[in-house]
């Protein structure tokens, strides 16, 4: 019984150690980024926390004891009650009973001793973990921190670099470009005279057609005009110039004509 | 003795004819019971100013020829007239005013080529040049040289 409550004792008390150790160290996870800042405990939060350990370390303790005392009693009762049904057999094994009941509280006090010194021993311990741990933690904060002004320098030196290596890509971009521009203008210029002179050979060929169509045209419309008048002169020249004579046989011609084809059937 | 249709036979030829001839038979039947105390010739002797020239001679030989019957006259008169309104009538166009020799030669030559008597109506219209246009019983012909040089190729001859 006892044996079990000691060891729930520091079972407690290794448990408490780590949550502290793990409370107070630096959280760095697995794959972050180095380039995070940490930054040291003050020394007035570092006092609280010790004070604060050592009020919990006190607390523990004076449980610890309680419990133990409570133990105790309990196991004396225990044996009084055997002690009192068995009177005749106390009274028969007295001796022996005061023996091992002094062996017990003999062995109790040796074990409360041993469980003292154990957790003086462990205060002393975590003390010294807690400010190892507090070493670490400023020497990892100015590791870090260290780390953390090689990462900027690194990124600002990269940064530096990529800028001044865009700068000149930029730079030779553009001048690239320039002279392809000046290279086209040059070829625009050179070809310019050639292109304008065949623009103006199907401006002229395609005029050409143009006026050669109208010429036609008009030289068609003049022709059934001068082919009218001729008509018109034709006939003002015709009926002025024949006789009577004529146009009596031209008559009787077209009489004819007009037998032959029927007319008059 | 011919009668009187016979004897206007070979005065008319045209519509003008005809109208010109209906207006003197008018005149001329107004005279025949007029004045009975004068002939007929002497009658139409002194209406010489209202009767056409063209039928004068007609009228004249007509009362010397003895037709004393008045009402036979008369009746003549209106017969011919009627015979000559139901002749068919053919439209001819001519570039030239036609002689009254070249207009009985025309209406011969119907009599001759047609077998039949027609009442010539001619225009003259000199814009077709020369030649004739016809019209009869409906149907046109244009024979006229305008329609002639206007089918030519002037082109051709420039």
């Amino acid at each position: 019984m006892i044996e079990s409550i000691i060891f729930f004792i520091i079972g407690a008390l290794i448990l408490l150690l780590f949550i502290i150790f793990f409370t107070f160290t630096p959280k760095t996870q697995k794959g972050a980024k180095e380039s995070v800042i940490t930054f040291p405990i003050s020394e007035n939060f570092q006092k609280e926390i010790e004070a604060l350990f050592r009020a919990e370390l006190q607390k523990s303790l004076e449980g610890l004891r309680k419990d133990i005392e409570r133990a105790g009693t309990h196991i004396l009762k225990s044996y009084q009650k055997e002690l009192s049904l068995s009177v005749d057999e106390f009274k028969k094994n007295q001796k022996n009973y005061f023996d091992a009941l002094k062996n017990a509280t003999a062995q109790i006090n040796r074990v409360l001793n041993e469980i003292e010194e154990t957790t003086k021993e462990q205060i002393k311990v975590l003390v010294a973990l807690s400010e190892r741990a507090q070493e670490q933690l400023l020497q990892e904060t100015d590791s870090k921190i260290d780390l953390t002004n090689k990462v900027i320098q690194k990124d600002l030196g990269e940064m530096h670099k990529k800028l001044l290596d865009l700068v000149n890509t930029f730079s030779q971009k553009a001048e690239d470009l320039l002279q392809e521009v000046q290279r086209q203008a040059q070829d625009n210029v050179s070809q310019m005279p050639k292109k304008i002179e065949k623009s103006l050979e199907g401006y002229i060929s395609e005029a050409k057609k143009e006026i050669d169509a109208y010429k036609e045209k008009r030289m068609k419309q003049l022709d059934e005009k001068v082919y009218l008048v001729l008509k018109k002169v034709a006939i003002a020249v015709l009926g002025k110039t024949i006789d009577l004579n004529r146009h009596q046989r031209i008559v009787k011609e077209a009489l004819e004509k007009a037998k032959n084809e029927g007319f008059f059937n | 003795m011919k009668s009187l249709k016979e004897r206007i036979q070979n005065h008319i030829y045209t519509k003008e004819d005809l109208n010109l001839f209906m207006q003197d038979a008018e005149k001329v039947s107004d005279l025949v019971f007029k004045n009975p105390k004068l002939s007929l010739g002497e009658k139409i002797e002194k209406a010489k100013e209202k009767i056409s020239n063209k039928f004068y001679d007609f009228f004249l030989e007509l009362s010397q020829d003895g037709y004393s019957n008045k009402e036979k006259i008369l009746k003549e008169l209106e017969e011919t007239k009627d015979e000559l309104l139901k002749l068919p009538v053919l439209k001819i166009q001519l570039a030239f005013l036609p002689t009254p020799s070249f207009i009985k030669e025309l209406s011969d030559w119907f009599k001759k080529n047609l077998k039949k008597r027609v009442l010539l109506d001619i225009e003259v219209n000199p814009t077709i040049v020369g030649g004739l246009i016809l019209e009869y019983k409906g149907r046109y012909l244009d024979l006229s040289l305008k329609k002639e040089i206007e089918k030519l190729n002037i082109k051709d001859f420039i």
